[in-house]
């Protein structure tokens, strides 16, 4: 048995984990070669050494300090759920608000000026639209704690940015409206993203792992969460599927062109 | 059905009892190795009590077909790692060993010299703490729990969710660090 062999395998013959032949071998090694009895006998001590390693005791007050950080964790958890409603409920709303306001547009203007009007005109047809709009849509967007912009001729892009408190935003370049107008659901612009996992050992660590494999960078990392630097589609299809194969992605935004995705991690309930 | 795993049913249930018994059982255990991954007294309880209320809080994802034992640990490493990434705070303490906990009670007994022998041990045992504190945090596990708290390669392997093949080799390679250490210190 050579020497470089052997010294990989010491280890586990002090743990006895070596079968019939290979540990004769290797005994029969260390009896003859002085260098690899050395290396064994130290390492049989170290192995002692460590084994014998007294146990601390558990600091004074530590049940009760875990208690106490328990019950301060269940308080800011019911807390955590209730905003977490109330967010999809925005969210919800935003969307409604924001399918209404396409539709009556493109029943407006019909769809040919929907593609093809200027920033301009685009702004006098969206204060015309924000007139048509039914009034319990307009109490809705208030009903939010946003108060609408009083001046009738902000562009209603804008209006709408400000009613969904940035999780859907709409832009107010025609190209995009042109999207807008071919899915309302394919707009929701969030770059945060839910993940939802029945094993509690994927940690933010593990996500960091996946997206550096796919060459993204990460921005900031938390208790729960990480947020990642997205600087291509091809990163964000890399990371959706890396998320899909961890959990169940929950709270997605498709919003392409969100510089940063920050993942949150819940666990399953 | 095992008294742990009827426990954990109950706590699972909602039985806080029940979950306090769990915490009694593996406290010192969870505290140890953190304490060993860290050594740092403070650390170590603050890294425990995250492990723990982690599992409080993932109680319920936990599947009865697998052991409770390894869960807690493969939390105990995760929230180890992470503390490790985020801080870099447990490697600091590698090579420092003239300044940690160890030195001060070195110190309060100083007045009454120890025999030589007793000193050495002493100093072998802090070279080898210190050693152990600055192994990657995967090889570390990979020893305190083979060496300290006597978990077989199997359930090691499950633990650090690796091969079996690669506990092997962060075993042998953990203590060849330390028999190097030693060497080191007698030379």
């Amino acid at each position: 048995m050579d020497c470089k062999v052997v010294q990989e395998l010491i280890s586990l013959y002090i743990d006895g984990e070596l079968e019939g032949e290979e540990a004769r071998q290797l005994k029969e090694h260390i009896e003859s070669c002085p260098e690899c009895r050395q290396r064994f006998e130290e390492m049989r001590a170290v192995v002692q050494m460590v084994g014998a390693f007294e146990e601390e005791e558990l600091p004074n007050g530590f049940v009760d300090r875990l208690r106490a950080r328990l019950e301060a964790q269940q308080l800011s958890g019911i807390m955590r759920k209730g905003h977490h409603r109330f967010s999809r409920w925005i969210k919800w709303a935003s969307i409604a608000v924001v399918a209404a306001i396409i539709i009556l547009a493109i029943r407006v203007l019909g769809p040919d000026a929907m593609l093809y009007t200027s920033p301009q005109e685009k702004g006098h047809n969206d204060s015309a639209a924000r007139g048509d709009m039914p009034e319990s849509l307009m109490a809705d967007s208030q009903d939010e704690g946003v108060a609408a912009p009083s001046d009738a001729s902000v562009d209603i892009a804008e209006n709408q940015h400000v009613l969904d408190g940035g999780e859907v935003r709409a832009s107010s370049t025609k190209s995009e409206n042109s999207q807008q107008a071919q899915g309302a659901d394919g707009y929701i612009r969030s770059d945060k993203v839910e993940l939802k996992v029945q094993d509690v050992c994927v940690t933010p660590q593990t996500l960091m792992i996946r997206a550096l494999q796919h060459g993204i960078d990460v921005v900031d990392q938390a208790e729960d969460s990480i947020t990642l630097r997205v600087t291509s589609i091809e990163q964000r299809k890399a990371l959706y599927r890396e998320l899909e194969l961890l959990g169940i992605v929950e709270e997605v935004g498709t919003d392409f062109e969100s510089d940063t995705v920050t993942i949150v991690i819940v666990g399953e309930e | 059905m095992s008294d742990e795993a009827l426990l954990v049913e109950k706590a699972q249930n909602g039985d806080v009892l029940a979950f306090e018994e769990l915490v009694s059982f593996y406290a010192k255990k969870i505290y140890n190795y953190c304490y060993r991954m860290t050594n740092n007294r403070e650390d170590a309880e603050d890294l425990a009590q995250e492990v723990f209320i982690k599992v409080y809080r993932n109680l319920k994802s936990f599947k009865r077909d697998s052991r409770f034992s390894t869960w807690i640990y493969r939390i105990a490493y995760n929230t180890c790692v992470d503390r490790y990434r985020k801080s870099k705070k447990l490697d600091t303490v590698s090579l420092n060993y003239g300044k940690d906990e160890d030195a001060v009670e070195i110190q309060l007994v100083s007045d009454d010299p120890l025999p030589e022998e007793e000193v050495i041990k002493k100093e072998r045992y802090r070279k080898l703490q210190a050693c152990i504190a600055s192994l990657k945090p995967e090889y570390k596990t990979a020893l305190i729990l083979r060496d300290i708290q006597n978990y077989s390669y199997a359930e090691i392997a499950e633990i650090l969710q690796v091969p079996l093949g690669t506990v092997k080799s962060h075993i042998s390679r953990a203590r060849a660090a330390l028999c190097d250490a030693l060497r080191e210190m007698l030379e």
